[in-house]
C-alpha cells in the first residue's frame, strides 16, 4: 500500500513540476514582446488587406437606369465597386459613353468613394458575333462575352464577384432561362441586387439617388440588337455558336484595351 | 435607295437619332446592304463596320443601315460642332 501510496505521490509531484515548467515558458515566451507584437501587426495588416481585397466587387455598368442603382445598393452595403463599361461603337454612340463617365462621376460624390471606371471596347466582339452566329441569340453570346471577360479583370484586380443590373423578365436577355446560360461557365459569385425589383421601384431609387436624370440622357441604344431575340436560349446551342469565334483571343484582345479613368 | 417613301422617319426611342422604319405592308424584302454601300461610298461616305446584318457608314451623317429595313441617321459630332 505503502508503495502505491508514494507512487502516486511521486506521479503528482511531476505532474506539478511539468505545469510549473510550463508556466515559466509562457512567462519567457512573453518576454520578447517587441518581436512577437511586429509579427502580429504584419499579420493583421496582410488580414486587412485580405478583407479590402475581398471587399471588392466588379459592376457591370452601362449608361441605362438599372446598373447605376444596383452599383449605388453594393456601395452603399460597404463594398468596394470597380466599374466596368463595355463600349459598343460604331453600334452606339459617343453620348452613352459620356453619360456613364458622369454617372461614375456622380457615384463617386455620393459615396466618397474611390471608383475607378474601366472601359473595354466591344464593338469588334459584336460584328464578330454578327457575321459569324445565330443571329438570334446574339444578345446572348454578347452578354457571355462581358461576363468572360469581367471574371478575367475581377480576378485581375482581386475582386470576388460580379454586380449587375439584371431585373428578372425586363428584357429578353433576363428571362430565368437566358440568365442561367450567360451566366453558366462563370466562376465567381454574381451580385443581383434588383432582381426582383420592378422597373417602377428601380426607378423610384434612381431618382432618390440623383441617377435617373443622367440615365435618360439621349444616347443610342445598342442598334445591332436582333428583332426577335431569344427568350429561351438552350446552352448547347450557344456553345455551338461559340465554337465559330475565337472567343479567347476575342477575350484576351477586348482586355488588352482597356482604358481606366 | 432611292424611294423612302414608305418608310416612317421618327426620332428614334432614346431621342439620340432619327429612325426610318418601313410602313407596315409596304416592303417585305430585305435591304440589299451590299448595293447601299457601293451607293454611299459613290458618295463619299466612309464605311465604319460592316457586320453583315447591318452597315454603318460616316461622312457628315452617321448611317446605320440594318437588313431588316431599319435606318438609323445621326448626326455626327464634327457636324453639330460646325453649326455652333
Amino acid at each position: 500500500m505503502k508503495r502505491i501510496n508514494n507512487n502516486i505521490l511521486n506521479k503528482r509531484k511531476s505532474n506539478k513540476l511539468k505545469s510549473n515548467k510550463l508556466k515559466s515558458n509562457k512567462h519567457r515566451s512573453n518576454k520578447p514582446k517587441s518581436n512577437k507584437a511586429k509579427l502580429n501587426k504584419t499579420k493583421l495588416n496582410k488580414a486587412q488587406s485580405n478583407k479590402s481585397k475581398s471587399n471588392r466587387l466588379i459592376s457591370l455598368i452601362s449608361g441605362g437606369i438599372d446598373s447605376p442603382v444596383a452599383t449605388h445598393l453594393m456601395l452603399q452595403r460597404g463594398a468596394s465597386v470597380l466599374p466596368l463599361y463595355f463600349d459598343t461603337r460604331p453600334f452606339t454612340d459617343e453620348n452613352t459613353k459620356e453619360k456613364v463617365i458622369t454617372l461614375v462621376e456622380h457615384l463617386r460624390k455620393l459615396t466618397e468613394a474611390e471608383i475607378k471606371l474601366h472601359i473595354i471596347p466591344h464593338g469588334e466582339n459584336q460584328r464578330l458575333f454578327a457575321r459569324n452566329c445565330d443571329r438570334h441569340i446574339g444578345c446572348i453570346l454578347c452578354r457571355r462575352m462581358m461576363f468572360r471577360i469581367a471574371e478575367k479583370i475581377a480576378i485581375q484586380n482581386q475582386a470576388i464577384g460580379l454586380v449587375t443590373g439584371e431585373s428578372l423578365g425586363q428584357v429578353a436577355s433576363q428571362t430565368l432561362q437566358n440568365i442561367y446560360v450567360e451566366t453558366s461557365g462563370i466562376s465567381i459569385p454574381i451580385i443581383r441586387p434588383l432582381i426582383g425589383l420592378d422597373k417602377i421601384e428601380i426607378e423610384n431609387i434612381a431618382r432618390r439617388i440623383g441617377t435617373y436624370e443622367i440615365s435618360i440622357r439621349p444616347g443610342l441604344c445598342c442598334t445591332i440588337v436582333p428583332k426577335k431575340p431569344s427568350t429561351n436560349a438552350f446552352l448547347d446551342r450557344v456553345l455551338r455558336e461559340e465554337e465559330k469565334v475565337d472567343m479567347t483571343s476575342m477575350v484576351e484582345k477586348s482586355i488588352a484595351k482597356v482604358e481606366i479613368i | 435607295m432611292k424611294d423612302m417613301s414608305g418608310h416612317l422617319l421618327r426620332p428614334c426611342k432614346s431621342t439620340a437619332a432619327f429612325e426610318a422604319l418601313p410602313q407596315q405592308g409596304k416592303y417585305h424584302a430585305q435591304l440589299d446592304l451590299a448595293n447601299c454601300q457601293k451607293v454611299l461610298a459613290e458618295l463619299g461616305y466612309q464605311e465604319i463596320a460592316d457586320a453583315k446584318v447591318m452597315i454603318v457608314m460616316k461622312k457628315k451623317l452617321k448611317l446605320q443601315f440594318i437588313r431588316a429595313q431599319n435606318l438609323f441617321l445621326k448626326q455626327t459630332p464634327e457636324m453639330l460642332l460646325s453649326r455652333l
